[in-house]
């Protein structure tokens, strides 16, 4: 089959790998018809990603056809139509049991390596480093789903496209998750920091949950504009003082809640971002935090930081001193998809949601290499591209 | 899970480089023969060193011949194999003498089932090898005794007896290797209730001492690999198998190639592979990356 294989720092390459088998009873064996590519996955591209193995398959949002389970899988059946969870849960474990998915105990096989970096391994995931599983991804025409009963939802509804269904499997349930740990209370004002696909889904999601005012701060104007268009108020980053400007749209306060949907590898302006670039580049496990120590001097008094951008490493200079005299709550962490899945395909199906409106490219599976590029430098005002395997049509 | 696996090493010459340490661990490294026991800038000068005898040797007077020749090959062997062949040959010596150990390890783990489930499993002794990776087999003889068979470098086996000690369903077990066994070894683990509804505590305690004679040379390599490690990696499958039913895996996933494999080229005009100049040097700082994660792995 092809698959997009990672190779190194910018180079991804669409090659000809042997199928996946079943190799552990509770695996299904899904043919993909669309796949995504993420922020998570231009991280891995950026080399930003610690211990990537040379070869891995990407993709972690995929959805497709089931074509062979295992013997222990109950729920799912050869032809069922899915879109599987990016976190890979056995379902049985504490953290299965309380609904926190993606720190399931048992799906890391490399589990030892994440539990010398961060002290305990959280959930496998597809697609991505060896800290995470090593797991081969759903950008290939076909892919090994273990705990298929778990992490694969069935879509009945024919008539609902790939697209409409797709971003199920991470970016929708991640701007969801992150609105929810904001606790908004009715006519809360939320900033979010990001307006890429998971920043736009924050702000809707935000909307939905009852704030009264949401304020979409990026540098991108594509992206402003996406989020003005689904109700935002839009603020542009550049040559501003995001803290400023946010108390002037905020009668002083400060908002509510701020989310960061942008993670690790901020793009800022001045001396510190040049800092922070400089020794990400000698350090690739660092992450680059100025938007968290932005959001953290912007947020009110006993507000909420919530973190749906992804952070891998280490980040230095956090304004700890201003989150604790402030009381700041922070919530962060990976996604637990499985919590979401049912109830936003719901609202999707009700209209309240339209996960389309981020797709601004759509592309077959050997383009990824292209793919790839124009997202990570925003060319021909990329946001999200969706690519279709020849299963996909 | 806790670590509390601690190495008691036998005092001597420090055989092995780079130390895996464990922070908080007050572990003396494991002592084995197999690993290489110089430093590679130490390896560097030993080439260097026996290059010079080597030519010191084609020129200087002729007594002096068989005795440069001797330091270069002694030089020269420390520069290829990394080893030192003195500090290794003492070694095999005091292994033969002394034998090797004790090697303490001590985890535990919790279990999201009913004791009795976990015990049961445990207890289930033929089946020990699905989660023992290092374990091929274990044949039940009766109630106490039972047949232990274990993989070996090189592809070798080695067996021995155990017995039961002490049982005291389903809260604990306690075994030992019969007198005279290849391995003595003894160890218990303990069944708790975990409070609130989080299942149950398993506690293990392993003790291995090696006894001397020629199998202790071998066995020192087995044993000495971080028996705290192994035991974490067992409990960590022992766990997988008790609550999810299977261990996770992914060897024989696809993957691609490592720069060699065929790439698919796009169909012409549909975009080029922008990979073309850095495909040529692939991705060296981020290889360093995922070594240095390795590394973090055995944690150093």
């Amino acid at each position: 089959m092809k698959a997009v294989c990672w190779q190194g720092t910018r180079d991804v390459r669409v090659e000809t790998v042997p199928d996946p088998k079943i190799l552990n009873p509770r695996d299904a064996v899904v043919e993909v018809t669309s796949t995504a590519i993420s922020g998570l996955d231009l991280h891995m591209y950026d080399g930003a990603m610690p211990a990537m193995e040379p070869g891995t398959i990407l993709g972690h949002e995929f959805m497709g056809k089931v074509v062979e389970t295992g013997r222990e899988v109950k729920e799912v059946k050869t032809g069922d139509r899915v879109v599987v969870a990016f976190p890979i849960a056995c379902g049985a474990c504490w953290f299965c049991r309380h609904e926190l998915w993606a720190l399931c105990d048992n799906t890391n096989p490399e589990a030892e390596l994440a539990e010398a970096a961060f002290g305990y391994a959280p959930a496998g995931v597809f697609g991505s480093s060896r800290l995470m599983g090593g797991y081969a991804g759903g950008q290939a025409e076909y892919v090994r789903v273990p705990f298929a009963d778990i992490g694969a939802l069935k879509i009945e509804d024919d008539g609902l496209a790939d697209e409409q269904a797709l971003f199920l499997s991470d970016i929708l349930p991640a701007g969801w998750m992150a609105a929810e740990e904001c606790g908004i209370a009715e006519g809360d004002t939320v900033a979010v920091w990001g307006c890429g696909p998971v920043g736009q889904f924050a702000l809707r999601s935000a909307t939905l949950l009852g704030a009264g005012r949401t304020i979409a701060i990026d540098e991108v104007g594509v992206r402003l504009k996406l989020a003005a268009d689904q109700g935002a108020q839009s603020m542009e980053r550049n040559g501003h003082d995001v803290v400023e400007v946010l108390k002037l749209l905020t009668g002083g306060r400060g908002p509510d809640a701020c989310i960061d949907a942008v993670g690790m590898e901020a793009h800022g302006n001045g001396l510190a971002a040049m800092y922070e670039r400089a020794k990400q580049r000698i350090i690739p496990e660092t992450d680059r935090p100025q938007v968290l120590r932005e959001a953290i001097q912007a947020c009110r008094k006993g507000g909420t930081l919530s973190l749906a951008g992804t952070y891998s490493g280490l980040a230095d200079k956090i304004p700890l001193g201003a989150a604790f005299s402030k009381g700041l709550t922070l919530r962060m962490g990976p996604t637990h998809v499985q919590r979401y899945m049912r109830p936003l395909l719901q609202r999707i199906q009700q209209g309240e949601i339209d996960p389309q409106v981020i797709i601004s490219h759509r592309l077959t599976l050997d383009e990824a290499p292209r793919a790839y590029r124009i997202l990570r430098d925003r060319e021909e005002g990329c946001t999200k591209v969706v690519m279709r395997t020849k299963a996909g049509g | 899970m806790d670590v509390r696996g601690r190495w008691r090493g036998v005092p001597g010459r420090k055989l092995m480089n780079s130390a895996p340490q464990e922070p908080g661990g007050d572990r003396i490294e494991p002592r084995t023969v197999a690993a290489k026991n110089i430093a590679r800038g130490e390896r560097l000068a030993s080439g260097v060193a026996g290059g010079f005898l080597l030519s010191w040797m084609r020129r200087g007077p002729r007594f002096l011949r068989l005795p440069l020749l001797a330091g270069a090959g002694y030089m020269l062997a420390r520069a290829l194999r990394g080893r030192d062949p003195v500090a290794e040959a003492v070694e095999v010596r005091r292994l033969r003498k002394d034998g090797a150990g004790p090697f303490i390890a001590e985890r535990s783990v919790t279990i999201q089932r009913d004791r009795d489930q976990v015990y049961g499993l445990w207890r289930d002794l033929e089946s020990l090898p699905r989660w023992m990776n290092r374990i091929e087999s274990v044949r039940v003889i009766d109630d106490r005794l039972s047949h232990w068979i274990a993989h070996a470098p090189a592809g070798r086996k080695i067996s021995w007896d155990a017995e039961i000690t002490q049982e005291r369903a389903p809260e604990y077990l306690a075994w030992r290797s019969l007198p005279g066994s290849i391995v003595d070894t003894h160890g218990d683990v303990e069944f708790r209730h975990a409070p609130g509804d989080r299942g149950t505590e398993v506690r293990v305690r392993i003790h291995y001492q090696i006894p001397g004679g020629t199998a202790a040379v071998l066995l020192a390599h087995f044993l000495g690999e971080r028996p705290d490690v192994q035991l974490q990696d067992d409990l960590r499958r022992f766990k997988q198998l008790a609550e999810a039913g299977e261990t996770a895996v992914v060897e024989g996933q696809p993957a691609g190639g490592t720069g060699s494999a065929t790439v698919f080229e796009p169909p012409a005009g549909k975009g080029r592979l922008p990979v073309s100049r850095e495909a040529e040097k692939p991705g060296r700082k981020v290889r360093s990356t995922a070594r240095r994660a390795a590394k973090g792995g055995e944690g150093s």
